[in-house]
Order: structure tokens, then C-alpha cells, then sequence
């Protein structure tokens, strides 16, 4: 049934998008592909599990899991980031694959490699619209991803904070030149997108109820290649492109078949690229970067 | 090193800056004191655009040392004080302006000092009044010509207060009206600078002493080969007492 796949699709699709904005605030702004981001979405889903089955409540197991990956995201921000400042800028994006590594090696120590199978939440409660059938969970991480990149795209745009950052992504030249205190917007920045990678993992979580060391990878890529269908270093642009890639991955999947979805996904990805080099949203003028 | 002739705001001691492995500064020295205008002039690629960014920390020096008000500069947190207290206006205006209004484009600065958004607004406020551009606070920065933008950059970067204004070819590209008026305001200033420039009657306006920048290097004492300086200079200084 296609509406039910659209259902579907939009929800994978959100958590992509989750990633893919985190991946956009950290390059967009900072010009930082971050790696840790896939180990800091699986930090989100693997510690919710882990308190979970510590017996937490739930709102606990989450509140926990997003602390940690923040933590995590400052380690990240004050070992990869900024002992790198002026150097190559390849060296941080391999020590952030190397935080990536160490996250995902650390979980396998203390969970094994298997899948974790995570317990359903609001398992009964689904919402019937005829044939259609949303899940409560499904419905609520849905209106939470969307309700948190609405919040962060008028953050950015109506704040001083949100100015500020704007205008690293513009210049961080300019921006320091004006007084920006790049050593305390910076944590910031990484605590922002940790939250949000970690968020898309717990909401993964909850809804695919498995969990893995290694869920973090092929989220992480499909983050990525949203960011860069929407267009790099837009934040409409990663939802777009998030959004685009979970509905193309449960469509592929229910019409051609599990097999052949990355083939599907990462080449209709690739022909949107060759039509539109700059991505979907297009290199945005570089005043309204973010 | 008279007692008039204040404390050394800037202090460059033997730097040298690689830029891709090519020399671009070769053993600079330049103090900076209360007061000076220094004026430092050269040919296009001599390094003069460098020498300013090693002074704002926006180029690392690859030996040598930056001292700017009383302290040792190295690490992006030391230079955070010397770019409030050193101002760099841009050489390209649309580099600088990004708010939709000029009057949050001039509060950009002081909000970043940690003032609240009143404060902030009100200083701004009060820096376009005294540049007679309070009209100008509610337009739309993007829509400014060239000239205004300039002066706008001007009022964003005086609104922080600075001891010093580190000022890249100002003029370049400003029709004669609007250079006038920069050179008014900017002579009008009780504040040390320097200034990069071509433009030598403005130099000549402005400068107290100069500099040259010749293959990395700094020569001093440049002005003395140019009387012309020296008299405009007096005329300058005749006008400020009247
Ligand atoms: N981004 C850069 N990377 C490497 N070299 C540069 C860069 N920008 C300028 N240079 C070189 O540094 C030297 C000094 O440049 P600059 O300080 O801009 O000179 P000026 O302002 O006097 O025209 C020039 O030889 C220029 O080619
Ligand atoms: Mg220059």
C-alpha cells in the first residue's frame, strides 16, 4: 500500500535528516565533515538501550543517552577539532573517524556485536486512518524531528546566537574579526549536533526496536548523501535530502526488493548529482548560507 | 621613545610569516604607540595585507614575536582581545555586512563584547549619530552603495570601541564624495592606526609616519624622502586646533 510506504518513508527519512543536519552544522559552519556523528547516533540508540535495561524509565534512558553523546561531542570538539585549527583540514576528519571507531569498538566490548533488541514503547497505541496504520511512536518521533529543525532553522535565523553562527559559516574570519568567541561557539556547535545525531538514534531506536554498535554506518552515509543531494551547507537542503532518501529506500524496498536498495538509493542519488551538481536546494548565496 | 609618545599599543619583534612555504613577512619589527598614525605603503603582493592579519592573528607568525597591549600574543584566544581593541575595517565592505538592517550590523560587534541587545542597539545607535548616518539605521544593508557600506563597516567597527583601527586600502573604490567623508571622520579620530594605501595625498592627510613594505620587508622612514607629507601634515594638524 503506497500511503502506508510513504508513512514509512518519511519516517526513516526524518532520522536521516536528523544526521544530515548534524552533518550540515558541522561542515556548513565549522567546515568540519565530522565523522563521530554516525558513533554519536549510535551512542543515542545504544545507551538508551543500556538504561533502559538497567531498569530506567524511559525518560531517564533518553535524558542519559543525550548527555552522553553531548559529552562525547565535547571530547570530540577539544581532541579532534580544535587541537587541528590552522592545520590540515583533513586531520580532523580522521580523527573524528577515529572517535567513530574507539565509540563503536567500546559499545562491542560491552554489548557484543549482535542486535539489541529494544523494547517497544507505546507498543499498543496506533493511530487508524482506513487502511492506513501510524504507530503513536512513529507519529511522535515524526512531529519531534520536524519540530526540532523548525525550531533550529528560526533559531538560526532570529537569535544573536543564531547570527553569530551564521556568520562563521559565511566567514570565521569575519566572525572573529567582529568578536565572536570562536572558543565558546564552537562547543556549542558540537553539543548541537550531537543532540540531534543522538536524538535520531534514540528515535531509531524506538521505532526499528533494534539496536547495534554498528547502526551508526549506514545511517551515517545515508546522512551524508542527503547533505550532499540537498546541497551542501543547507539546512533545508538536508531534510530535503533526508527526507528523499528514507522514501526512496522503503519505496525501492517494497517495489524492487530489499537486495538492491543501495544500488537503488546511492544511484538515483548519483543521477540527481549529475542533473544537479549543486544539490537540490542548490548552493544557497553565500548571505543565506545556513 | 619619549614619554609623549605614549605606550606601545602594537609590538612586532622579528617576525617572520610562511604562507604555502613562501616567505611573506621576513623579520618585521613595528611598534604601534598611542597616537601614531603609520602609514605603510608598497607595491600589490609586498605583504602589506599580511602584516595586518599576523597583528590580528588571523596569519600565524612562523617565528617572532606579537605583543599588543602590554601581552605576548600566540594562541586564538590571546588575539580575541587584540581584534576588540585592534579593529580591522574590511577592505571588501560586503564582507562585514551581513544583518539585514545597518543598525544590527553595528550592534553585531558590541553584542559579541557581551553587551545586552539594549546596550547593544543603543551603541550603535549613538556611533551612526556621531558619524551623521543615523538616518541611514533602519535601511537595508544589502541595498547601500559602496560608499555608504564603507562607512557602515566604519560605524561597525567603531561601535566596539578600539584603541587602534587597522584600516586596508580604505578608499580603494569609493567615489570621491565618500572618501572625503572617511577621510573627516577617520582624521577627526583620537585613535592610533594603520593604514594601508595607495593613495598618497590620503596618507598624506592622515599619517603621522610610515613604513614600506619592499620583498617581505619593512623599510622605515619612508616619509622623510617625501616633503610633501610633512606639509600637509601641519596643515592637518592647523586644522585640528581650529
Ligand atoms: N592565501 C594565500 N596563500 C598563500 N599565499 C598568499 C595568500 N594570500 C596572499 N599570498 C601571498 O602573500 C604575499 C603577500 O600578500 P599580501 O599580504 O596580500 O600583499 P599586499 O597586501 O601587500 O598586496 C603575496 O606574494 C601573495 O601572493
Ligand atoms: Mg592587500
Amino acid at each position: 500500500m503506497v500511503s502506508q510506504q510513504i508513512v514509512n518513508g518519511l519516517m526513516l527519512g526524518s532520522i536521516y535528516m536528523l544526521v544530515a543536519v548534524a552533518f550540515t552544522l558541522a561542515i556548513g559552519v565549522l567546515n568540519f565533515l565530522n565523522f563521530s556523528i554516525p558513533g554519536l547516533f549510535m551512542v543515542g540508540g545504544m545507551a538508551a538501550y543500556g538504561g533502559v535495561k538497567l531498569g530506567l524509565h524511559w525518560s531517564l534512558a533518553f535524558a542519559g543517552a543525550l548527555a552522553l553523546a553531548a559529552l562525547i561531542s565535547l571530547a570530540v570538539e577539544r581532541l579532534a577539532y580544535r587541537p587541528m585549527q590552522g592545520g590540515d583540514p583533513e586531520a580532523p576528519l580522521v580523527s573524528s573517524l577515529g572517535f567513530l571507531v574507539l565509540l563503536e569498538n567500546l559499545m562491542l566490548i560491552r554489548y557484543g556485536s549482535d542486535q539489541q533488541a529494544f523494547p517497544p514503547l507505546l507498543a499498543d497505541m496506533n493511530l487508524r486512518i482506513g487502511d492506513l496504520v501510524i504507530g503513536m511512536a512513529q507519529l511522535a518521533s515524526l512531529a519531534l524531528s520536524i519540530a526540532l529543525v523548525v525550531w533550529l532553522s528560526w533559531f538560526l535565523s532570529a537569535t544573536n546566537s543564531g547570527r553569530r553562527i551564521r556568520t562563521v559559516a559565511e566567514s570565521g574570519e569575519t566572525a572573529v574579526l567582529l568578536g565572536v568567541n570562536m572558543s565558546s561557539l564552537a562547543p556549542r556547535l558540537f553539543v548541537g549536533s550531537a543532540m540531534l545525531a543522538a536524538t535520531a538514534g534514540i528515535l531509531f531506536a524506538v521505532n526499528y526496536q533494534q539496536v547495534s554498535p554498528f547502526m551508526g554506518e549506514g545511517v551515517g552515509f545515508k546522512g551524508v548523501a542527503a547533505m550532499i543531494v540537498g546541497g551542501m551547507g543547507s539546512i533545508w537542503g538536508a531534510v530535503l535530502g533526508g527526507l528523499l532518501i528514507g522514501m526512496i529506500e522503503v519505496l525501492s524496498i517494497s517495489v524492487i526488493g530489499a537486495n538492491v536498495v543501495n544500488i537503488t538509493v546511492y544511484g538515483l542519488l548519483l543521477l540527481i548529482l549529475i542533473l544537479r551538481p549543486q544539490g537540490l536546494i542548490g548552493r544557497p548565496p553565500s548571505r543565506e548560507k545556513l | 621613545m619619549s614619554a609623549t609618545e605614549g605606550a606601545a599599543f602594537i609590538e612586532l619583534e622579528n617576525v617572520y610569516v610562511e604562507r604555502a612555504g613562501v616567505r611573506v613577512l621576513d623579520n618585521v619589527s613595528l611598534t604601534l604607540r598611542a597616537g601614531d598614525r603609520l602609514a605603510v605603503v608598497g607595491a600589490n603582493g609586498a605583504g602589506k595585507t599580511t602584516l595586518l592579519r599576523t597583528i590580528t592573528g588571523l596569519q600565524k607568525a612562523t617565528s617572532g614575536t606579537v605583543r599588543a597591549f602590554g601581552r605576548v600574543r600566540r594562541t586564538q584566544e590571546d588575539f580575541r582581545e587584540v581584534r576588540i581593541r585592534a579593529a580591522y575595517l574590511f577592505q571588501d565592505a560586503d564582507d562585514q555586512l551581513f544583518c539585514p538592517t545597518v543598525l544590527e550590523d553595528v550592534a553585531f560587534g558590541p553584542l559579541n563584547m557581551g553587551l545586552n541587545e539594549q546596550a547593544a542597539l543603543e551603541k550603535a545607535n549613538a556611533t551612526l549619530a556621531f558619524l551623521g548616518m543615523e538616518h541611514l539605521g533602519e535601511r537595508i544593508t544589502r541595498r547601500l552603495s559602496g560608499g555608504e557600506k564603507r562607512l557602515v563597516c566604519l560605524a561597525g567597527v567603531l561601535a566596539m570601541e578600539p584603541d587602534v583601527l587597522l584600516l586596508d586600502e580604505p578608499t580603494n573604490s569609493l567615489d570621491a564624495k565618500h572618501v572625503e567623508k572617511l577621510m573627516t571622520v577617520l582624521s577627526s579620530l583620537d585613535k592610533s592606526m594603520i593604514i594601508v594605501s595607495h593613495d598618497r595625498p590620503i596618507l598624506d592627510r592622515l599619517a603621522t609616519r610610515a613604513v614600506r613594505m619592499k620583498d617581505c620587508r619593512l623599510e622605515p622612514a619612508v616619509l622623510h624622502r617625501h616633503p610633501h607629507v610633512h606639509e600637509h601634515l601641519h596643515v592637518h594638524v592647523g586644522e585640528d586646533h581650529a
